[in-house]
């Protein structure tokens, strides 16, 4: 909504020159002014546009060296008149005009000068609308009115210069999309009276009734809950006067004409819109409101041929639409310059079907962004007494007796009227707010207000009656205009400490570990493009498709993280930097049966797992200068996830993937399970062909884990578990291996067969080639025994070794090396 | 019989013209070692007539004494030496670039998450989780937030596919949430009052993705019901909130604004960290002449931070325990990637999830 100042001013007669105080005090008060504009002349009316004057043309003639200028002396006031060089053609002598004289400054800043033109002087230049930002109108210089007098200021007479407030009017106040409604905020915001518009209607002279000219018939009454309507004769239409062209142009319509332009300014002064049709032009004089017929067709007044759906309420005159209701009329029932015989309509409609059709048909005017807001059913009339005056006074018409009021059958939606009781202000804003101030903002709101035993018995205003219908209503109206009053408490919080959940510092532990090891933390879209999960295997009922996608790359939820951070990888590679280590703790989705509920018993509409994404492409660390990186390989990223879950306190092993998914490495895959627990999530090398579909051709390892299942298989507080305080005893073995036996395998076997003096089993090598036998491999274990209560004699310590190798001997057929 | 005064005097000179650790080493061999003369005099003194031994014995013992001491004073004098010359030979150029061990940095999202955690579990508000597809009665009707308001709408809404019949008038059909505000009625559902509770989360909304929207985003809800709250512990609660986020002497304003789901509701602005209200380039900047106002307030003053309101009776209606007459609350909530912009001063949204490194890692601070 954009507010001229100046017409603000006239509603509300006390506001101060300078717009900044109403600009502070509405942004508080819930009417924000995103932005003030200077417009037209600066300062003009405020001490300045002084050049700006009324001028009469005492004569005129050629220009000696062009055709088309003229040589104009203008009388500006000065005793003498001023030679003006001019190149409109559109005034006759004793014609009153807009002058600017030398110095004074345009709206768009130009500063006018003395100047030559074709080498004559010009002392001066005449003015046209366009020029003034009164209107578009460029056709010729502005003709005044003849009994303005020669050399007045022009801002006495036109608004040269304005302040524009554009306010965000909120959904709830279709009533402030009025200038009306503007001002009653700013009237109680800042404690000023307004003007008095009375009278708000006008006597109607012409003879015969309305019902003469126009019949109408409601049919659709849950759509269009009233439907006024009135007659005028004897229009004339023509141009606007200034004042009006220019608080029009301010609020950012443009001036029609006079009949248009008056049914323009009362919507923009009550947000009321109405619609003014040539009598002439309504077959049947019949106005029929109705349901479209679906597919029916439609010519609006921009031009353009648009088909109507059976949801939809048109405005209708005997024979087919005349108007989308609400939204815009056809061209051929428009006021024209041959309109002499009127009907105007003021009617109220359903705010949410203006909204379907508007958004259905892409059409967006000034009338449909009020209604569909939900206009109440009494402004109407109001509207229509404001407009009947102004094409009383300004377009000479003369109104028909009567008025059409068509009204669905349960009757107008009443006023809500209740009690406010007195506590509940206190209990709500945290301060009294003494009677004396209940009454004053409520009654400068235009609430009817009587005091009550115990509360306030109000009766809201139609303009607010379906934003204020409860107590507590009332209590924001008395609060909002209070703001600064209200102190700063702190709530005596009793809840007795707050601590982040197991799942909550679990997460902080595994990013803080994850960047500490040297994984830069990203962050990618919940929406990825359509077919990705079914490229990770998982079949369509288990995911969660958009029904509605914005983008095409953006319809569905994701299952994992790693596609997107192989963007992450091929992005960074194209910018020159190809080490790329990188996590993120982020949802995945999946598509949950009916009746799903959580943890805590709530439903769930999806099944939500928060994952650990790791991925890596060329070297952790960057392997510049004087020493090569660690290769990020999948024994790297493995040792990565190994680190994670150390720091968590879980031991994890990895396993063979048989039949691994076709998107990783067949031969490098493995799931992460913790010893002698579940299934963490996996880790693997990704399939170079998948990798470079999206865009990488290093070879990339991922590994996601599943943060619920890592905090299932960890002790929050680990038990403190003594330690040996005797030296241990170290043996190395080598064993020589088919290829086809697990080295895990090999690592538990020698665990379990170790009994309680083996301490620990490490691999320190593997060893392939002469003189080991093709299909075999060597592998050098690390045997670490220690006893709790003594020193281990190497008696006992062969023996255990013994039953080591006999084990593995047994188990794998290995052979014990040298 | 060797004449010890002359091994003596041999010994001593040896040690003494030992140059390095190695050769002292070979005169100790020579001249202390298992064969040296005085060694085996002494090893043999059993053989010597009775009265020689004494003389003999003691002469040697002292002789080998002397010796020693000096061996060992030699030993740490050359060894000191060679220590000093070895270290100045290992002498780096402590200039040249240090290896490149691997290094991680939090995204500065999850960094502006946890300060606004850490900033509310200091003041006792537990941290919540909440689902982000939810059904349009989470989302939409227990939030006061009637069928045919505006965002109620599949052209503002993402709606599931085979979940989308009668969409934005059917409870029961699903969508992604578009504002944290949904995990507000789970936590009611989960507790009963005193209630202080917090949740970050993603939200999305049908929006195009421009340096200032994106389709997804993160929000923090705060939710407060008990007994006696007010308007007042709404305002005290965020002024408090922003001062630690953004400055202590910073000042608030409440705005009066819309939400379905308080009333009265607010907008919070908090005074611009970086003009402190003047509107004014930084110096910087006006040096720069490149502006002419302040570019984090774009010459406002203020910075719009936050939406806040009383919790509205019609939502706290909607679950047992919940009285409003007897309960009565407040919630708000913040963009944190626009906190994150704010505080780091980088112009676009996009760049939070394109993840280029060289961005997330100019992020490398702890809040």
């Amino acid at each position: 909504m954009r507010v001229p100042y100046s017409w603000l001013r006239a509603l509300v007669p006390g506001l101060p020159d300078d717009p900044s105080e109403v600009v502070d005090r509405l942004s508080v008060s819930g009417t924000y002014v995103e932005a003030v504009h200077e417009v037209g002349v600066a300062g003009a009316g405020n001490g300045g546009g002084e050049a700006f004057r009324v001028g009469r043309v005492l004569e005129f003639g050629p220009h000696p060296d062009a055709d088309k200028l003229r040589l104009v002396q203008v009388d500006v006031g000065e005793g003498q008149p001023r030679q003006i060089v001019c190149g409109a053609s559109n005034f006759a002598q004793g014609d009153t005009v807009a002058v600017v004289l030398p110095g004074g400054r345009m709206p768009d800043g130009m500063e006018i000068k003395e100047a030559k033109l074709r080498g004559v002087a010009s002392r001066g230049m005449m003015l046209s609308e366009r020029e003034l930002g009164l209107s578009t109108d460029h056709a010729g210089i502005m003709i005044l009115p003849a009994e303005w007098t020669p050399g007045a200021p022009l801002h006495e007479h036109v608004p040269l210069g304005d302040h524009v407030l554009e306010l965000e009017v909120t959904g709830n106040r279709p009533d402030c999309l009025g200038m009306l409604g503007v001002a009653t905020e700013v009237g109680a915001a800042m404690g000023l009276d307004l003007f008095d518009m009375s009278p708000t209607d006008v006597e109607a002279t012409a003879g015969g009734d309305v019902r003469d000219h126009v019949t109408v018939s409601l049919e659709a009454p849950d759509l269009c809950p009233r439907y006024m309507a009135r007659a005028f004769v004897d229009v004339r239409v023509g141009t606007s006067p200034l004042w009006l062209k220019a608080w029009l142009a301010r609020a950012g319509m443009r001036s029609i004409n006079n009949v248009v332009d008056v049914t323009n300014y009362v919507m923009l002064l009550t947000g009321q819109p109405l619609h003014a049709f040539d009598a002439d032009q309504v077959g049947g004089s019949r106005i029929v409101v109705r349901r479209a017929e679906q597919g029916e067709p439609v010519t609006t007044f921009d031009g353009a041929e648009r088909t109507l759906t059976s949801d939809m309420l048109v405005i209708a005159d005997a024979e087919r639409p005349a108007v989308i209701a609400g939204v815009m009329g056809a061209a051929d029932v428009e006021v024209t310059a041959e309109t002499t015989r009127l009907v105007l309509e003021a009617a109220c409609f359903d705010g949410h079907s203006i909204q379907g059709t508007s958004r259905a048909l892409g059409l967006r005017s000034e009338s449909s962004s009020r209604f569909e807001k939900g206009l109440d059913p009494y402004s109407p009339e109001v509207a229509l007494g404001f407009a009947s005056r102004m094409l009383v006074e300004l377009c000479g018409a003369a109104m028909v007796p009567g008025t059409i009021d068509e009204q669905a059958p349960d009757g107008l939606a009443p006023l809500p009227t209740f009690t406010v009781p007195d506590a509940l202000a206190p209990r709500i804003l945290g301060i009294d707010v003494p009677e004396a101030g209940v009454r004053d903002t409520l009654e400068r709101l235009a609430f009817t207000v009587e005091r009550g035993a115990d509360g306030w018995d109000v009766t809201v205003p139609h303009t607010r009656m379906f934003d204020v219908t409860r107590p507590i209503d009332v209590v924001e109206e008395l609060g909002r205009f209070r703001l600064a009053d209200i102190p700063s408490v702190l709530p005596p919080i009793v809840t007795g400490g707050a601590l982040l959940t197991r799942i909550q510092r679990l997460r902080r532990l595994l990013e803080d570990t994850a960047a500490g090891l040297g994984l830069t933390e990203v962050v990618t879209y919940g929406l990825v493009a359509p077919g990705t999960g079914e490229s990770l295997g998982n079949h369509e009922e288990t995911l969660v498709r958009l029904a509605n996608p914005m983008t095409v790359d953006h319809a569905e939820l994701r299952t994992g993280l790693f596609p997107a951070h192989l963007e992450v990888a091929r992005r960074n590679i194209a910018a020159g930097a190809p080490d790329v280590a990188v996590f993120e703790v982020g949802r995945t989705y999946y598509a949950a049966e009916p009746g799903t509920t959580g943890d805590d018993g709530l439903p769930r509409f999806s099944n939500e797992r928060d994952v650990l994404g790791v991925l890596a492409t060329g070297s952790l660390g960057s392997g510049r200068w004087d020493l090569d990186g660690i290769p990020a390989d999948f024994p790297a990223i493995a040792g990565l996830v190994h680190s994670l879950l150390a720091a968590t306190g879980v031991e994890a092993q990895l396993e063979p993937i048989p039949n691994a998914p076709d998107w990783v490495h067949p031969g490098q895959a493995a799931t992460v399970r913790a010893v002698g627990g579940g299934v963490l999530g996996w880790v693997a090398t990704l399939h170079p062909r998948y990798a470079a579909g999206l865009g990488v051709e290093a070879d990339a390892v991922a590994a996601h884990l599943d943060l619920h299942a890592i905090d299932a298989a960890r002790t929050l507080v680990p038990r403190f578990a003594p330690f040996s305080e005797f030296p241990p005893i170290v043996e190395d073995i080598a064993l020589v291996l088919s290829d086809g036996v697990a080295g895990g395998e090999v690592l538990r076997a020698a665990r379990a067969a170790g009994g309680a003096l083996l301490e620990s089993v490490e691999v320190f090598d593997r060893y392939v080639g002469a003189p080991i036998p093709d299909g075999h491999h060597s592998l050098a274990l690390r045997l670490v025994f220690r006893a709790a209560d003594r020193t281990l004699t190497d008696a006992e310590t062969a023996e255990v070794r013994g039953e080591v190798v006999e084990q593995l001997v047994g188990e794998f057929g290995a052979e014990l090396r040298g | 019989m060797p004449d010890i005064e002359q091994l003596t005097r041999d010994a001593r000179s040896d040690l003494e013209a030992a140059a390095t650790v190695a050769e002292l080493e070979a005169a100790k061999v020579a001249h202390l070692g298992r064969s040296a003369p005085l060694v085996l005099l002494l090893r043999d003194i059993r053989e010597l007539p009775p009265e020689d031994r004494g003389r003999v014995g003691k002469a040697g013992n002292v002789a080998r004494k002397e010796l020693e001491a000096l061996a060992a004073s030699r030993h740490d004098a050359l060894a000191a030496v060679e220590l000093d010359d070895r270290l100045r030979a290992d002498a780096i150029d402590v200039t040249l670039p240090a290896r490149s061990m691997p290094r991680g940095t939090l995204h500065p999202l999850t960094q502006t998450r946890r300060l606004l955690e850490d900033i509310f579990l200091g003041m006792g508000y537990d941290v919540v989780d909440a689902p982000e597809v939810e059904s349009e009665w989470y989302g939409f009707t227990a939030l006061n937030t009637p069928v045919g308001h505006p965002a109620r709408n599949p052209s503002d809404t993402f709606y599931v596919a085979g979940h989308d019949a009668d969409a934005g008038a059917n409870d029961d059909a699903l969508i992604l949430r578009t504002q944290t505000s949904t995990a507000q009625l789970r936590a009611m559902q989960l507790r009963k009052p005193p209630l202080y509770v917090v949740h970050p989360g993603r939200v999305y909304r049908r929006d195009d993705i421009d340096a200032t929207h994106s389709d997804m985003f993160h929000q923090m809800e705060a939710l407060a019901i008990d007994e006696g709250l007010t308007l007042a512990h709404l305002k005290g609660t965020i002024e408090s909130f922003l001062h630690r986020l953004f400055g202590e002497e910073l000042d608030v304003r409440l705005r009066t604004h819309f939400f379905p789901f308080t009333e009265p509701s607010v907008e919070a602005d908090v005074q611009c960290f970086s003009c402190r209200g003047t509107g004014d380039p930084s110096a910087e900047d006006a040096a720069s002449g490149a502006f002419d106002r302040c570019r984090v307030c774009r010459g406002e003053g203020w910075i719009e931070i936050m939406g806040a309101g009383m919790v509205d009776p019609n939502v706290l209606g909607v679950v047992d325990g919940y009285d409003p007459e007897r309960y009565s609350g407040f919630a708000f909530g913040i963009g944190i990637d626009r906190v994150a912009m704010l505080r780091h001063g980088f112009p676009d949204l996009r760049m939070l999830f394109q993840n280029d490194l060289r961005f997330v890692r100019q992020f490398a601070g702890r809040p």
